[in-house]
Parts: C-alpha cells; sequence; structure tokens
C-alpha cells in the first residue's frame, strides 16, 4: 500500500476533513475503501473522512484510511479465523468478531456431500473465507477457495493456539508474503500459522514452549522496525 | 431491663455543632473568554472497543463505547440505535448522591445522546446498537459538566473506529442577562456566586461548520445568543484541536517508526 505524500499535504486524517482533489486522480471512477464516505454538498461533490488513521492508495484509482483498530467488519473475500459456537441443522453459527455471528454451510467444504459432512464440535476453530458480506444479511463463510473448489489451506484448525485481540493493520501487516517477523522466525523454528484478517491468529508447532515463544514475538513486535523485529526474535530464540 | 449488647454513650453529653458553611466566594482566576486546560487520554480500557478519559481542572470524565453489537430486540432497524447513559458517581458533586440513576442524570444521557447522534453514520450499522457509557468521577459546575460529557463521548466514539461525519465537541457558557457580562467554561463556584441566571450549552461540529445540539436558559435576546454562540463555537474549535492531538497519539502508534 503507498502511503499519498505530495507537498505540504499532511497524509493523516480526522473525521470531517475532506480528501483534497489534488489527491483524486481525475480520470475515471474511484473506489473508496473503510473510513472515506462520498458526500453531496451544496451541488458539489466531495470525500469525507470518517475515521482517524492515515490515508493509502492500494491501486490507481483506490484510496482508504488505515487506522488502528480492533473491531472487524466483514468483507467479502476476507480471510478469517471464526470459532463455532452453535450448530444447527444446515451448518453452523461461527463468532468471527463483528458485530454479528456468521453462518457456516456444511456443504461448504471441499468434496463435500450430505452424508459425508464434516463433524465440527462447539469451540473448534476454522480458517475460512467470507463470501457473503451484506451490511443488511447475516456474514457467510466457506471453507474452500472459490476459483478452484479446493480446500487451499482453509477448514478446521486442529491442535495449536489462537491469539485474540490483535489490531487489524498488524493482521495485514503479518499476511503479506514478505513479512520480516514470519520469515525470521520461519528460519530457526519449523511452524503452522493462519492469519485472520478479523485480528485472529493461529499458531501452531511441535512443541508448547516454541509455540509460546512465535505468540509471544507476534503480539510484541507490532510497533517494531523490521530490524528491531529481527534482533527480538533472536533474542527470544537464544532464550529456547 | 437495658440492653447488655448495646454500647451507651455517656450520661454527660454536648450535641456536636457544625458551623454554617459560607456561601462560594467568586474565585475565578482566567479571563472570561478562557476555558480551563484539558488533558484527554484515549485507549485507556483494553476490554472496550473505544475509550476516553477527559480531565479539565476538577472535571474528571471516563468514557466507554461498545458496540456495534447485534441489537436485543428483534425488530428489523436499517440503522443503529446509539444508547447514552450518564452516570454521575456518588462521590462527584459537593452532596453525595445514590447509585440509583437519577431524573437528571437520564435527561443528561438523552442531551448527549441528542448532540452526538448527528455525527455518527448510523445506517452504516443495520441491526446494531452503539452503547456509549459515561461516568463523572469528579464533576465541576453541570454546564461545563455537561459540555464535558459531550466532547468526552464523541472522542470514545473516534477512539472506537465508528464511522462518523465529523467529531462533536461540547462548549459551556454562563451569561447574566440583566447585564453584557459572560462567562466561558463556568465551573461550580461560577454558577452559584454569580447572579447569572442565563446560560448556553452547545455541541458542535469543527470541520463541518455544523451545529448539532444547543440548549440555552434565561432571557437574552437574539443577537445576544449569536455573540454568545460565537464564544461557544470558538471555545469548541479549541476543544478539537485537543481531541485530534490525542487521536493522533493514540492512533499512529501503529505506524511504522
Amino acid at each position: 500500500m503507498a502511503e499519498v505524500e505530495e507537498k505540504g499535504l499532511l497524509s493523516y486524517y480526522f473525521p470531517g476533513e475532506r480528501i483534497p482533489d489534488s489527491i483524486i486522480s481525475q480520470d475515471g471512477s474511484i473506489r473508496l475503501g473503510p473510513g472515506l464516505v462520498f458526500q453531496k454538498k451544496d451541488r458539489e461533490e466531495e470525500i469525507v473522512v470518517s475515521k482517524a488513521g492515515r490515508l493509502h492508495q492500494t491501486g490507481k484509482n483506490a484510496m482508504l484510511i488505515d487506522s488502528r483498530t480492533k473491531r472487524y467488519i466483514p468483507a467479502t473475500n476476507d480471510q478469517v479465523i471464526g470459532q463455532i459456537i452453535s450448530r444447527f441443522a444446515e451448518g453452523y453459527r461461527v463468532d468471527i468478531g463483528s458485530a454479528h455471528i456468521a453462518q457456516l454451510n456444511a456443504l461448504a467444504f471441499e468434496n463435500v456431500t450430505r452424508k459425508s459432512r464434516p463433524n465440527l464440535n462447539v469451540g473448534s476453530l476454522v480458517y475460512a473465507r467470507v463470501s457473503l458480506a451484506d451490511r443488511d444479511m447475516e456474514p457467510e463463510l466457506e471453507c474452500f477457495d472459490a476459483t478452484t473448489g479446493k480446500a487451499a489451506g482453509y477448514g478446521e484448525l486442529k491442535n495449536g493456539y489462537m491469539i485474540t485481540g490483535l489490531s487489524l493493520s498488524h493482521c495485514r501487516k503479518l499476511i503479506l508474503p514478505k513479512n520480516t517477523l514470519l520469515q525470521t522466525l520461519g528460519s530457526y523454528i519449523p511452524f503452522e500459522i493462519a492469519v485472520g484478517m478479523n485480528g485472529r491468529v493461529w499458531v501452531n508447532s511441535e512443541n508448547l514452549s516454541t509455540t509460546v515463544l512465535i505468540c509471544t514475538a507476534i503480539r510484541n513486535c507490532e510497533f517494531m522496525s523490521d530490524e528491531e523485529q529481527i534482533k527480538y526474535c533472536k533474542d527470544l530464540i537464544k532464550k529456547l | 431491663m437495658s440492653d447488655r449488647k448495646r454500647v451507651y454513650g455517656p450520661s454527660v453529653s454536648v450535641p456536636p455543632y457544625f458551623e454554617e458553611p459560607e456561601q462560594p466566594v467568586f474565585t475565578r482566576t482566567r479571563d472570561v473568554d478562557r476555558c480551563r486546560k484539558i488533558y484527554l487520554k484515549l485507549g485507556w480500557a483494553t476490554k472496550a472497543v473505544g475509550s476516553s478519559y477527559f480531565e479539565s481542572e476538577k472535571i474528571k470524565i471516563a468514557c466507554t463505547v461498545s458496540g456495534p453489537r447485534p441489537s436485543k430486540t428483534f425488530a428489523f432497524r436499517s440503522s443503529a440505535k446509539l444508547n447514552c447513559e450518564f452516570r454521575l458517581s456518588p462521590f462527584s458533586t459537593s452532596v453525595r448522591q445514590g447509585h440509583v440513576q437519577t431524573v437528571e442524570e437520564k435527561s443528561y444521557s438523552q442531551m448527549i445522546e441528542a448532540a452526538i447522534s448527528p455525527s455518527i453514520l448510523l445506517h452504516l450499522y443495520p441491526k446494531s446498537s452503539i452503547d456509549v457509557y459515561i461516568q463523572v468521577i469528579e464533576s465541576d459546575g453541570a454546564l461545563a459538566t455537561l459540555a464535558a460529557a459531550i466532547s468526552c463521548a464523541s472522542s470514545a466514539i473516534a477512539d472506537a473506529n465508528i464511522d462518523c461525519i465529523d467529531l462533536v465537541t461540547g462548549s459551556s457558557v454562563l451569561f447574566n442577562p440583566n447585564t453584557d457580562e459572560y462567562w466561558i467554561d463556568p465551573d461550580y463556584v461560577d454558577e452559584r456566586a454569580r447572579a447569572a441566571k442565563g446560560s448556553v450549552v452547545m455541541g458542535y461540529m469543527a470541520s463541518l461548520g455544523h451545529v448539532t445540539q444547543v440548549w440555552e436558559r434565561g432571557t437574552c435576546s437574539p443577537s445576544r445568543l449569536s455573540f454568545l454562540t460565537e464564544k461557544c463555537i470558538k471555545n469548541a474549535k479549541d476543544t478539537r484541536l485537543v481531541i485530534n492531538h490525542a487521536l493522533l497519539l493514540e492512533k499512529s502508534k501503529s505506524e511504522d517508526p
């Protein structure tokens, strides 16, 4: 995500402030991400900030406000970690940390028929993809890749430990392919990790002490630079 | 027969004598246009979605926000329901209060709700409810406490990352209907000592320049009210700068150094 930087322009915005026309690309339509709303005022069209945070441009015509939030609002195709809270005839009700409980169909798994349904108990963790996220309806989840129909890592998360309460911006950094923290830890310790865009991370490794170490590193490295993260991870591994 | 379990006082005793409390004397040292210095801390409650602590000399207010969460009622709502709960601690005022929410506190809750609801984009959260809990730890004048509670609640909502079109800041002014005297951000002594029967409390959105709510008490001409409103707006703009600074400190934590 490229941060918007222009001469004499602050990239940090507060609710109610307008996005200057100099930033907005005039050619084509603009996609507004979270934290930005479109308003018509006195026959003028303007983009107003609705959350405090830094302005980021994700593409040529896409903008969003990146703020340190812990409350998750479901969005289509987001990868989330959910906990099953109840079962019903056609599937499961899953807590994904949003305002409303999500629904997971019993047939929304790879190679599942009515006779070979997965048996998930209350309290089980699932790594799923948000297939439907409408503000007027409950979110719906799927445990397979929409394009290939394969599991692609989705499904029940067995064993391991789930970290909760992480900020969504931290999770977005962890899910990047070249994340310094996870690459550094991976070069010393073999482990499995599932990062949810809803502020939850699941970690599993060969023994409990390494799992605790990885969880500690993930929790504490949120505000560190890349160099500090590498140094911190090496110090932790020395203590093993 | 005397009760053996009761400890009687001495046979010769004198009832205690309490001196009558003196009437409050006006001791305002700051200028009539000056408001008190403000300290604002966001995110102090780790379990709440958003929280803020507001301190302005003797005024101390803690506010937490929870939600948006599923509404308790089963009726479909196209937009979120904002619930405000304003409570004074028993020890917050000069006269000790009970724990049960009074009629005055309920009316203040409705006033705060009316002041901050225009700023929140409630239509983005259907079937949900947003709960704002305001606890006054120490109060110093009803008007200033109400204005501070509005600012505190709005900053807690911003900390909770709930979409809002602007932040509402509260401002209060006390005035004398018979003279041209007025006092911005009046404290308890101002309210008691001055022969001022008029007051204005306002909620203001600084970025958009919109007034969300005005409560005016006392006889006042339109021109005078306009003048007092301008004073309130200026004070509200100053308060907004403090909220912006607190938001910047809290939200920029996640940025890489």
